[in-house]
């Protein structure tokens, strides 16, 4: 019988096969092995513990639509093989006109399994495990296993990237894997695979192009010429054509929305000017807030200003000269998504500070304990101490598990809502009605909607800086366009407005895509 | 070839795989508490703003009357710009201030207005039209006859912050190519010298709003053969 079988020619393999697939094996295997098999464990807690943090998140109403509703609409709309749009940022507007990150087109086949916004809350996670294991392959032959896996652990559960975590989902989150590979390839010079990771990486954001041309620098200084000069072109020339001409195609009015630096000038070429003829000046700028002192402090403090010492820093520096040369104070922040890119960069120039100190001076070769385990102090006493900026903490004290009326009457709202319409709803609602409805923020689907909610319990309707309303402005403006209040409960109004032709809009706001799921909705 | 597709991978791992996907899915799916619950809203019927004020022995109804939510203001005058009197009170309201009466008496306002105002913020919350009687009009034809429209581009929010908001817009009949209104913001003028560069991109039957200092179309919206805005009850669009 075993011959027959062998005698069929689709069942003959050849050598090289068999090679690929005893690679592919070995490659499956390694992380379960004696070598990784601690870390793998490790990545496995930080999968469910964030997966857990992702879902509480949502199920207590504290994700929003801003960004995970905008994520989920682009993912869902690559899913079923069309333009990446998102309602939350306008009717037709195609989030390429608002950042560049094809990238998050590789999730579209998560939401063939599972058609929902808490799937990217799963894939961050995943992300964020993947990031483990460069840290520890990079620390193990500087520190040793123990002290490499409790740099690693800390690493994983250090404020940015718990900050990130607790911003719902952002395309930054595959950065962060990204960085670290890049990193570890430098490290042991595989540059082709550095090659192929910067290419990669210049599709997470447009401003990856900077990152990628301080990679070349530190390419620079390994001497790798041709390699660190084709890097430079390469993500110079990404970050101006897709912030000169990519982004302005998609955005409706045309240009590179967050181009924010008054204090530098107008364009790239007169803040570089100033840059260079206001060195101090612009130094002055990096610590002229107490947030962005209180920033640097928590950055560097923690790792004990060891990255200073580290060539590694490079890559965090475009990062956080743009983020605090910027007017938007929010990126001067310790919050949201922006500083989970920084962790893996910091951390792992930190050990390799740590590794050529312990060299030099070859007394202090017990700082491979006691450097990894202050490190780690520093994160467990964060998430017993300071909730703000390590929101772990609600997960320990098991307040992440409490409910509350509101989020009873948030989630019986939301279900009164048919699917396949078109809707308005608070930011906090929004993520909950993006995989059954066409849903955008109160007041931007004026002439479409029939459903809004409005949750006068928020400071705000939501949207941020785009422009949102109090929860009474909102209420007057929907009821000025002929929405009636249908049901209150807890400080929650549900408004309807009957469905009427002749309102423009394309199949009573369905998308093709939901429609095609749900029917028009009429 | 994918060492997964290749045909040394036996099928029994294929469908392996395939039922713990599948499973994956199921328990994914599973974890979804929404069991909806859809509202009855048949019986619904449409209404313009202005069906939802009442008006009864010299006495306007309106949400004012109904349990306030957090935020709503509650101490409240209605001033009619016809007469340039306070015509009722909700609450117990300030006395209007030199402030008040200035953006009560702002020329923006028609001459057939009833503004309600929040004395205390200084702040418009309502305004709604009426009639010769002083009954509320659903003046959504009189709109562009006697007038533009008003929207974010040329109010004042409730907080009276205006950062961000144009200075000077121009309100263009994408049909006609003519200036239908406009409004400056610091001299609360509404003549403005504008000369219209018709774009073959605008949208048709609609009004475009141009930031004259840019001259771009910061909004648009679609109107009737009437000049009535599509989708709106016109109460939210009263013409100055």
């Amino acid at each position: 019988m075993a011959l027959d079988i062998a005698a069929q020619p689709d069942r003959v393999t050849t050598g090289a096969e068999t090679r690929q697939r005893q690679r592919l094996v070995s490659a499956v295997r390694k992380p379960f092995g004696p070598e990784l098999r601690w870390v793998t464990a490790l990545t496995v807690v930080v999968v469910a513990v964030y997966s857990t943090v992702s879902s509480l998140r949502f199920n207590r109403f504290e994700s929003a639509g801003y960004d995970l509703g905008i994520f989920d609409q682009v993912v869902r709309q690559y899913s079923a093989f069309m333009a990446p749009y998102s309602e939350i940022k306008g009717l037709e507007y195609n989030i390429f006109g608002d950042h560049f990150h094809p990238i998050i087109a590789s999730l579209a086949s998560l939401y063939w399994i599972w058609n929902d916004p808490r799937m990217l809350g799963i894939a961050m996670a995943l992300l964020m495990a993947v990031s483990v294991y460069p840290v520890y392959l990079f620390a193990r032959p500087r520190l040793g296993h123990w002290p490499a896996f409790v740099v690693a652990a800390g690493y994983i559960f250090w404020w940015p990237i718990q900050g990130l975590v607790d911003f719902d989902f952002h395309e930054i989150a595959f950065g962060v894997p990204l960085l670290s590979w890049i990193i570890l390839a430098v490290d042991r010079r595989r540059y082709a695979a550095v090659t192929v990771l910067s290419v990669i990486l210049l599709g997470v954001r447009e401003d990856m192009g900077f990152v990628v041309m301080a990679i070349a620098l530190v390419l620079l200084l390994r001497r790798r010429w041709k390699l660190a000069l084709g890097l430079f072109l390469l993500g110079l020339g990404t970050y101006l054509v897709v912030t000169g001409k990519v982004i302005p195609h998609y955005n409706v009015s045309g240009s590179f929305g967050y181009w924010v630096y008054s204090g530098l000038g107008p364009t790239m070429g007169a803040a570089i000017i100033f840059i260079v003829s206001h060195p101090l000046k612009t130094l002055a700028i990096l610590f002229d807030h107490d947030a962005k002192q209180v920033l640097w402090a928590s950055l560097f403090l923690p790792v004990g200003l060891l990255p200073l010492g580290s060539v590694y820093v490079l890559l965090a520096a475009p990062i956080l000269l743009s983020r605090l040369l910027s007017d938007r104070p929010g990126t001067w922040s310790t919050g949201f998504q922006y500083n989970a890119i920084l962790a893996p960069v910091l951390v792992m120039a930190a050990v390799d500070v740590l590794f050529k100190v312990m060299k030099r001076f070859p007394r202090l070769r017990c700082a491979r304990f006691w450097g990894p385990g202050l490190f780690v102090a520093t994160v467990v006493a964060g998430i017993a101490l300071v909730p703000s900026i390590f929101p772990l903490n609600k997960l320990v004290t098991g307040e992440a598990f409490t409910s509350t009326a509101h989020m009873g009457a948030q989630q019986r709202i939301v279900n009164m809502i048919p699917s396949g319409v078109c809707v308005e709803a608070d930011d906090r609602l929004v993520p909950h009605l993006t995989n059954r409805t066409v849903v955008g923020l109160v007041g931007r689907q004026v002439d479409y909607a029939s459903w809004a909610v409005i949750d006068f319990d928020q400071d705000n309707t939501g949207g941020g800086g785009d422009g949102n309303y109090t929860p009474f402005n909102g209420l007057r403006y929907k009821q000025d366009h002929g929405f009636q209040e249908v049901y209150r409960q807890d400080n929650i109004v549900l408004l309807y407005r009957p469905y009427q032709s002749g309102q423009g809009a394309p199949a009573h706001c369905s998308s093709p895509y939901l429609a095609s799921l749900y029917g028009s909705g009429k | 070839m994918i060492p997964i597709l290749s045909p040394a991978v036996p099928r029994h791992q294929i469908l392996r795989i395939a039922a713990a996907t599948s499973l994956l899915a199921a328990t994914l799916s599973g974890c979804a508490n929404e069991a909806l619950a859809p509202l009855d809203v048949s019986r619904v019927e449409s209404k313009t703003p202005a069906d939802s004020i009442s008006y009864a022995a010299g006495v306007y109804g309106g949400w004012w009357d109904k349990a306030p939510l957090p935020g709503q203001p509650a101490n409240l005058v209605l001033y009619s710009t016809k007469t340039g009197r306070v015509v009722q009170t909700v609450g117990s309201p300030d006395p209007l201030s030199a402030k008040n009466m200035e953006s009560l008496k702002s020329p923006k306002w028609a001459e057939n207005l009833i503004i309600v105002m929040d004395p205390s913020a200084n702040s418009v919350v309502d305004a709604f039209a009426i009639d010769a009687n002083g009954n509320p009009a659903n003046r959504s034809t009189r709109a562009v006859k006697t007038g533009g429209y008003d929207g974010w581009w040329n109010s004042t929010p409730a907080d009276g912050h205006t950062a961000g908001l144009p200075v000077e817009t121009v309100q263009v009949n994408t049909d006609t190519s003519q200036v239908v209104d406009a409004y400056n913001r610091t001299t609360k003028i509404t003549r403005v010298s504008y000369t219209v560069v018709p774009d073959p991109a605008w949208p048709k039957h609609s009004i475009v709003i141009i930031d004259t200092s840019t001259g771009k179309v910061i909004a648009n919206f679609k109107i009737n053969a009437d000049g009535s805005p599509m989708g709106s009850g016109g109460r939210g669009d009263v013409a100055r």
